[in-house]
């Protein structure tokens, strides 16, 4: 279990120098040549290690040579010309497959050869890619990184296809449930672009349905889903199949529309809308899954002139605080727009994820590793953000009828990333403990997940305090 | 591009989309949508009494006789479509733009927002 406390008193900025000054220093010890063809996960990994490394030297502890399975591509793999579609197409296809087949015997084959020498062990090559994928300790991968014809090393992780089963499986969402916990008596509002109520999976979970889209003076879109994305996130919470269950099955939705279809597949809202989505919710929920979100990034979207930068004091975010404060807990997306870990450290998280009440999700992988498109905190004035983390890559969930969202799987079933995949896995969870103990409030509710999430390694302005365990936060709650 | 007078104080509390969608208003005439975030306390009291439907109802109450003169105002330059958000102590409306300058001008007038549909789901 996290210190809570220490995690606040952490500042930001704090981390940020200290993150940078490794990663310059691990630079300087693997040469400014070969650290610039290392991909991000790898420099994690290697970070990470490393300050394993430290602290098992402080303590004497002795410690077995690390393999790293990684995949490195030779300079010049890419093919040259495109092939034309020619009446000879079939025979300039093999001719590329030839050229390239025969490139990278020369230049892989000098690399494996190379690797051969060191006692390397060489998984496999790829003469698509000109890419050779092996074992190698700490040393042989600076030397082998060092060479002149290697262009890039990347990590070889499995990424599982992260079904909303297996995400319910990793966040011991299924613990719980089998224990006989599973959102029963509590309301979980989707406030999003509508839920498709006659989905099979979500049969008698819809108790009411609200179009606020016509809100401030807009036209409405009606009741329903012509995008596909609020079902989706529904499904997360509650869907009642077998496979693709959700987090908190026995909990009720309130569908409260606040998007519709933008024309393009997209969900447009507004500040109205918005604001009356939270309001409704505050009435009619105990916990809102707010998958979307206002940019500070594009200037579409920015607090009151006279307060300067984004600081959680926006229309949007006071909503949410309010809500908060009226007893509603609000859950909010972080932001897809990329985690940026090694560049300029700019915010990059949506309104209301700056809200100080608000539960600000980022997304995670089933392998457990940061989402790259997980939107990296803090917040523009210093506050530590994101607050936790969910799975929110290739989540299959329920498909609106009528809708394409994803990567759909057949008929009822897509599979989506996002921040707002991310963020009902943590709504359910909140089910779940007020399912469990109906009288705790929305700031212990907050509280127990982050105490209870399973730091992932990340920096803590890229997971919080880590990613949520349902089992875990149900326990204390 | 003709450029429009915004007075100071409209000019102080409009958004960036707001203060862009003036400038291109040179007639001065057309109907907007518009948030109007207030400076009035704010109603939500955890400590009411009732179901969270009733505590709503006595929120909505409360915003409603705190914003009465902001309403009557908006009223008085016919606005249209007038909507109340307790949540965050601010009103909605469809107001022309010529009334826009007496409104901003007022004291418990935080914040002008033009209300644009964007791209949100994430």
């Amino acid at each position: 279990m996290k210190d809570i406390n220490r995690y606040r008193s952490d500042h930001p900025d704090g981390f940020l120098l200290r993150e940078q000054r490794e990663i310059g220093e691990l630079a300087y010890e693997l040469g400014p040549r070969v650290a610039g063809k290392l991909d991000q996960l790898l420099t994690r990994e290697l970070l990470r290690d490393r300050r394993q490394s430290a602290m098992h030297r402080m303590f004497g502890i002795r410690e077995p040579e690390r393999r790293y399975r990684v995949a490195m591509t030779m300079r010049g793999a890419r093919y040259a010309q495109p092939a034309a579609r020619s009446a000879e197409w079939h025979a300039d296809r093999r001719k590329i497959w030839r050229d390239l087949q025969t490139s990278a015997r020369l230049s892989v084959g000098r690399l494996t050869d190379d690797m051969a020498q060191r006692g390397v062990d060489v998984i496999g090559t790829y003469w698509i890619a000109h890419t050779a994928v092996a074992d190698v300790t700490l040393e042989q991968l600076r030397a082998l990184a060092a060479r002149e014809d290697v262009a890039s090393v990347v990590i070889v992780k499995e990424h599982l296809m992260t079904s909303l089963d297996g995400s319910r499986h990793l966040i011991n969402a299924d613990k719980v449930q089998a224990s006989g916990i599973t959102g029963t008596g509590v309301t979980v509002a989707v406030v999003d672009t509508g839920v498709d109520a006659a989905h099979v999976a979500l049969a008698g979970v819809v108790t009411s349905q609200t179009d606020l889209t016509g809100s401030g003076g807009a036209t409405a879109e009606g009741i329903g889903d012509m995008v596909g994305h609020g079902t989706h996130c529904a499904g997360i919470v509650a869907s009642q199949d077998g496979t693709f269950r959700g987090i908190a099955p026995g909990a009720t939705i309130t569908d409260i529309k606040i998007m519709r279809n933008d024309g393009a597949g997209g969900g447009t809202g507004s500040l109205a809308s918005a604001l009356a989505g939270i309001q409704q919710a505050t009435t009619t929920a105990q916990v809102a899954s707010c998958s979307w979100g206002f940019s500070h990034q594009d200037g579409k979207w920015q607090d009151p002139p006279a307060a300067g930068a984004a600081d959680g004091t926006c229309a949007i975010c006071t909503a949410v605080d309010n809500a908060v404060t009226a007893g509603l807990v609000v859950v909010v997306a972080a932001g897809n727009n990329d985690n940026d870990s090694c560049s300029t450290w700019d915010t990059h998280l949506d309104c209301p994820g700056l809200a100080r009440n608000a539960i600000t999700v980022a997304a995670s992988s089933k392998s457990d590793s940061m989402a790259d498109f997980s939107s990296v905190g803090p917040t523009p004035d210093g506050r530590a953000k994101p607050d936790i983390t969910a799975p929110g890559v290739d989540i299959g969930s329920c498909r609106a009828a009528g809708t394409s969202m994803g990567n759909p799987i057949d008929a009822n079933f897509t599979r989506a990333d996002g921040t707002s995949m991310a963020t009902p896995h943590v709504a359910g969870v909140a089910a779940l403990m007020i399912s469990r103990t109906a009288a705790i409030t929305p700031a212990t509710v907050k509280t127990n997940l982050m105490l209870t999430a399973v730091d992932l390694g990340a920096p803590s302005i890229q997971e919080g305090t880590g990613r949520v365990d349902a089992a875990a936060a149900v326990s204390i709650s | 591009m003709v450029s429009v007078a915004i007075s100071g104080a409209l000019f102080d509390k409009a958004d960036p989309a707001m203060r862009e969608e003036l400038s291109r208003d040179a007639a001065g005439s057309r109907e907007l949508p518009v948030m109007f975030v207030l400076a009035c306390p704010s109603v939500v009291d955890p400590a009411t009494p009732g179901t969270a439907q009733e505590r709503a109802e006595i929120w909505s109450q409360r915003f409603g006789k705190a914003t009465a003169d902001f309403t009557a105002a908006l009223e008085r330059v016919k606005a249209q479509r007038i909507e109340h958000y307790w949540i965050a102590s601010a009103v909605s409306a469809r107001v022309r733009r010529e009334a826009l300058d007496e409104l901003a001008a007022r004291d418990d007038v935080v914040q002008v927002i033009l209300v644009v549909e964007r791209n949100i789901m994430l």
